[in-house]
């Protein structure tokens, strides 16, 4: 850190007067710019202008300089959004924390919605979140891995080059096309054949699972593709098949990025929301008469939001509570999708290093 | 997998055997089908087969299923059959095969038997005494029998009527009933799968081929399952939405052929149309392009016929009027393209003789004083008139004839062998696209004066050569046909801002990141930003918009916050696809420019982007197909009306104003501060109005949503395929 400090120091100790002027002046009218954008200042849009103005003139004078540190401020907007993200999730998401506590997500209080009543509790949508993705998951694992298999190591050629395109088409399909088939088609279908309300989580976990899948198969697709060629022609060399060499060889190598691919499919059907909000049945409790009854229907943190935004104004527990289920569903799919980008990165240090 | 070997030393052909085995696998997947088809209602279990019922035909099947994998392994352990098992079948056919029994033990015992709880302390040995003989047997006896004795006690279970389709059970734990119905197809389905990978597994006669053999079927049908999904998925929205989305479409023959003619010069210019002279998957596409050129031009014939004939067609809902004016707004599309596709063939034309440089100039005049008169209508946005006599039409009408007569002199000099071609003659090149501005000209006038140009039977009309309600009309109004032209351009418009807002954020961080920032703690923390950014889910995004974004833009959900909180869901698709891309240019790119003297700078502008443009824009044109059918955030910062009855008008609404307050020059949009709608919102708005008597026209908004997002994702992979093949050439 301290030799970067020094580093700047001298970059810009080294500058002529009017480029320091340009670089101090782009920098400052920016952070103006943002400052003024957060306090809800008239100022905000002015201060934009003089922005603009000085990086055109720093274009037209000092166009390389110029154009690094205007890169170096759009670098710095992907941090900005994130930690902005964050920020505001938690600051919205207080006074209900500070109302209902850890009995937001005590198992073992009351676990009742009722916020007419002041009893809020997020317990109904966390277990309806986990079994929906429990469900998910059961299709989108092995299926994944087993179209990563095909893709990566088994499927010729020319088959590769139809069903790579598939799947990516299939992760195109916006997730209200299913939450709409899932609404008009699937619910009837399942409510008739087992005589339950529309909306059962087995059904859910299902078009969610299928939603998940190709995050899976990509994923762990690029993981089996790292694995050197040399390490199978060695297997293989040994007079083994190849669905020895993939079982003892290629699945093992590459399993940190397998696992990696399941996370992201896990942090996908968390994440979920409209296939889910327009095919579950909204009733904030936890499934009857056992918990673990996927015939039942409940609610999910994801669809809690989509479906209550509208009956809320801003400034009301409730609309607190919103965001507190945010707070969540970023904790736990942000975290799941660094956690597995990690993951791969580790892997793919690993196979370079072993080379 | 490795290409390092595959070539059968010994061919000795199939053995009875192997023939016998292939036909239980074949058994078992007509089963597997069967049992998915009475899923789906193609095949009512309640039905019959001649005088039989189907149940009890599915019923023997599962039967002589079993029979036949028992028999592989029997005659391979003790019929003499030369056979090369492994000493056990391995742990995982054990744990499958404990699972198996402990699950069915426990049914019988607690449900069948009434044992309650205590039945499943009974299955408990089974399942695990079942688990060590599979174990504990040769491989060919321990990889069939029991998976066959599972089989036929499902199939003794169904023959002898114990589960009928009538038989139902209801779990209390589930308060559900699950019927027979179904239980029956997920059975049969079961023994399907484990007859098939016995039967795989006996063909190739066990050992270790044997069992690459089952993996490999039952792999191959888990992709055969999702890929028949997707298709279902895809040819199920067509079916029901077709004909809601096309109801009443009334279009001119002309414009059509028009359009056809286009495509057809597109194919043939760029697609690969001679499977005579590629290989693999380039030999299928070729078919499939020469395939569809020879429909284009079917099509085209059967056009030209109706308009020769004067009579309309229509079917299907949709009317072609045997007209052959052509619309004015594809004549724009049709006419840009072409031009686009000409600049690539587009020499430029020095002319060696006197004559030649008059010639070279006058064309030149020509179509510089049919812009200048342009630019004029557009800026007066009316028609501009001498005496009666319209400008734009004359002069593009006179430049476009020359044109077209020197193209046509040319190409008649070209033909024949005596007349040699005057040198003062433009290149077809040159003519045709001089044509073509006067042509586009022509359709601009058109478009913005409103006032038709005609010439006996050919001419461009300002409307009336397309009608499509679906398309063209708002979702409300009185006694008009539901379309969905204010969620089209909703939908458009947020795209647009979210383009312009995150593209040129995203590239320019890809530059700094690949080129100027050294390893440290900052880039660090700007991956695990951008992959936190990535997988954030998108209803969180929407409450960041609702929280940062809407309070700041006046109150209530509108475009503009839409448009910037899409434009965060698409900084980090964009910025990690840049990123690949840029990192991607090799490093004697940088180099060699360096060593010409060039500035880091300069490099990067001049070798750098160019270099990654199309890895840039086919992440563009991904990340656009994933947020053009975002919906969670939109129900947040945007949220407008259900059915809306027009379209944002933003391209009127821009104001600005000057004065002496902060802001000092304030420019506004009304039309983006407001609610509006977009696609995948009217169809949620469809929904939560209760479907009934909207279905229709759900599905016909859930195909024109498919319809817009895939070929944003079909472009996108193809453009990715061209250049990645272009870059290996």
């Amino acid at each position: 850190m301290r030799r970067q400090a020094i580093a700047v120091i001298r970059t810009a100790a080294d500058l002529d007067r009017p480029s320091f002027f340009l670089v101090t002046a782009q920098i400052l009218l920016i952070t103006g710019t943002f400052a003024g954008f957060l306090l809800q200042s008239g100022w905000t849009v002015t201060l934009l202008y003089g922005f603009l103005l000085v990086a055109g003139i720093g274009w037209v004078t000092r166009q390389a300089l110029t154009a690094k540190v205007v890169t170096f401020l759009m670098t710095a907007t992907t941090l900005l959004t994130l930690g902005l993200i964050a920020a505001f999730l938690v600051l919205e998401s207080m006074p209900v924390f500070r109302h209902a506590g850890l009995g937001l997500v005590w198992p073992f209080g009351s676990t009742e919605w009722s916020s007419s009543q002041g009893q809020f509790s997020l317990v109904p949508m966390i277990w309806g979140t986990a079994l929906t993705t429990a469900v998910a998951i059961l299709v989108a694992a092995p299926f994944g891995v087993a179209g990563a298999l095909f893709i990566s190591d088994i499927a010729p050629d020319w088959l590769r080059e139809i069903v790579k395109p598939a799947v990516e088409l299939l992760a195109g399909i916006p997730s209200i096309v299913y939450g709409f088939i899932g609404f008009t088609v699937i619910n009837p279908y399942v409510g008739d054949l087992f005589s339950v309300n529309p909306g059962a989580l087995a059904a859910i976990g299902l078009v969610i699972g299928f939603m998940a899948l190709p995050t899976v198969v990509s994923v762990a697709e690029d993981a089996l593709s790292a694995v050197p060629e040399s390490m199978k022609d060695g297997s293989v060399a040994m007079g083994v098949t190849d669905w020895q060499t993939m079982k003892s060889v290629s699945v093992p190598t590459a399993f940190s990025g397998i696992s990696a691919g399941v996370l992201l499919g896990i942090g996908r059907a968390i994440g979920e929301t409209m296939a889910a909000t327009v095919m579950i049945s909204h009733s904030r409790r936890l499934p009857e008469p056992e918990l673990y009854n996927v015939f039942d229907s409940t609610e999910t943190l994801t669809t809690f939001i989509a479906a209550s935004y509208g009956h809320v104004t801003p400034g009301e527990l409730f609309w607190s509570a919103l965001f507190a289920a945010g707070v969540f569903l970023m904790v736990i799919v942000t975290g799941l999708g660094i956690v597995s980008q990690l993951i791969e990165r580790r892997m793919h240090r690993k196979l370079r290093e072993g080379q | 997998m490795s290409d390092a070997y595959h070539s059968q030393l010994v061919n000795d052909g199939g053995t009875t055997y192997e023939r016998f085995a292939m036909a239980v696998v074949a058994g078992a997947f007509a089963a597997f089908v069967l049992a998915a088809g009475t899923l789906f209602g193609w095949v009512s279990l309640g039905g019959h087969v001649g005088n039989v019922p189907v149940a009890n035909v599915v019923a023997v099947g599962v039967l002589a299923l079993g029979a036949g994998t028992g028999t592989l392994g029997v005659l391979s352990r003790w019929g003499g059959v030369r056979t090369t098992p492994d000493r056990s079948p391995g742990l995982g056919v054990g744990i499958v095969q404990t699972g198996l029994w402990l699950v069915t033990a426990g049914l019988i015992a607690s449900h069948t038997l009434g044992l309650g709880g205590v039945g499943w302390l009974v299955a408990v040995p089974v399942g695990v005494f079942v688990g060590y003989l599979t174990i504990g047997t040769r491989e060919d006896v321990g990889a069939t029998l029991p998976a066959a004795a599972f089989i036929c006690l499902v199939g003794a279970v169904l023959v002898t009527g114990l589960i009928t389709p009538a038989w139902t059970w209801e779990p209390e734990a589930f308060d559900a009933t699950i019927p027979g119905t179904i239980v029956i197809p997920l059975l049969t389905m079961l023994s399907g799968l484990l007859a098939g990978w016995a039967g795989a597994s006996a063909s190739e006669r066990f050992g270790t081929r044997g069992r690459q053999n089952g993996a490999f079927l039952l792999i191959a049908l888990v992709v055969l399952l999702v890929l028949s999904v997707l298709v279902f998925l895809l040819v199920f929205v067509f079916e029901r939405g077709i004909a809601v989305v096309l109801e009443n479409l009334t279009v001119g023959a002309g414009t059509v052929l028009l359009l056809l003619g286009t495509a057809l010069v597109l194919l043939v210019k760029f697609g690969n149309v001679r499977p005579a002279t590629s290989d693999s998957t380039d030999k299928i596409a070729a078919f499939v392009n020469l395939a569809g050129a020879i429909v284009i031009a079917l099509v085209g014939s059967v056009l030209a016929y109706t308009i020769g004939v004067n009579r309309a067609i229509s079917g299907y809902a949709v009317t072609i009027e045997p007209i052959t004016a052509i619309g004015a707004i594809p004549g724009l599309v049709v006419g840009i393209v072409l031009v686009g596709v000409l600049r690539q063939s587009d020499a430029t034309w020095v002319p060696a003789t006197e004559a030649g440089r008059r010639v070279s100039q006058g064309l030149r005049l020509g179509t510089g004083l049919l812009a200048g008169a342009l630019f004029l209508e557009v800026v007066t946005w009316s028609e501009l008139a001498v005496a009666g006599v319209a400008i734009v039409p004359t002069l593009a009408i006179a430049v476009g004839v020359i044109a077209v007569g020197l193209l046509l002199v040319n190409r008649v000099a070209s033909l024949s062998d005596t007349l040699t071609s005057p040198t003062w003659l433009p290149p077809l090149s040159r003519t045709a696209t001089v044509a073509l501005w006067a042509f586009l000209g022509l359709c601009l006038h058109v478009a913005i004066t409103g006032y038709p140009v005609v010439l006996g039977p050919v001419g461009i009309l300002a409307s009336g050569s397309v009608d499509w309600p679906f398309v063209m009309n708002p979702s409300q109004g009185l006694g008009i046909q539901k379309g969905v032209m204010p969620a089209m351009l909703g939908t458009i418009w947020i795209v647009l801002g979210a383009v312009a807002f995150a593209v040129p954020l995203a590239v320019g961080a890809a530059v700094y990141l690949t080129e100027y920032a050294e390893d440290s703690a900052f880039t660090r923390a700007v991956d695990v930003a951008t992959n936190g950014l990535w997988s954030t889910p998108s209803i969180v995004f929407g409450l960041f918009g609702l929280a940062f974004l809407v309070p700041r833009f006046g109150g209530n959900p509108s475009i503009f916050a839409a448009q910037l909180v899409l434009g965060f869901m698409l900084l980090p698709l964009v910025l990690i696809t840049s990123r690949e891309a840029m990192k991607s240019v090799p490093d004697e790119y940088r180099d060699a420019s360096a060593a010409l003297g060039v500035s880091k700078w300069d490099t990067i502008r001049s070798v750098v982007i160019p270099a990654a443009m199309p890895g840039v824009i086919t992440g563009v044109i991904l990340g656009v197909g994933r947020i053009a059918g975002e919906t969670a955030p939109l129900l947040l910062v945007l949220n407008g009306p259900n059915f809306p009855n027009s379209a944002p008008g933003v391209i009127s609404g821009f104001t600005v104003d000057f004065g002496l307050q902060p802001p000092f020059v304030h420019v506004s949009n009304p039309a983006l501060l407001e609610r509006a709608s977009a696609l995948p919102y009217q169809l949620y708005a469809i929904i939560t109005a209760g479907v009934g008597a909207e279905e229709s026209f759900g599905w016909g908004t859930t195909l024109v949503l498919l319809g817009v997002v895939l070929a944003f994702f079909a472009m996108g992979i193809a453009s990715r395929r061209y250049f990645r093949r272009k870059l290996h050439q």
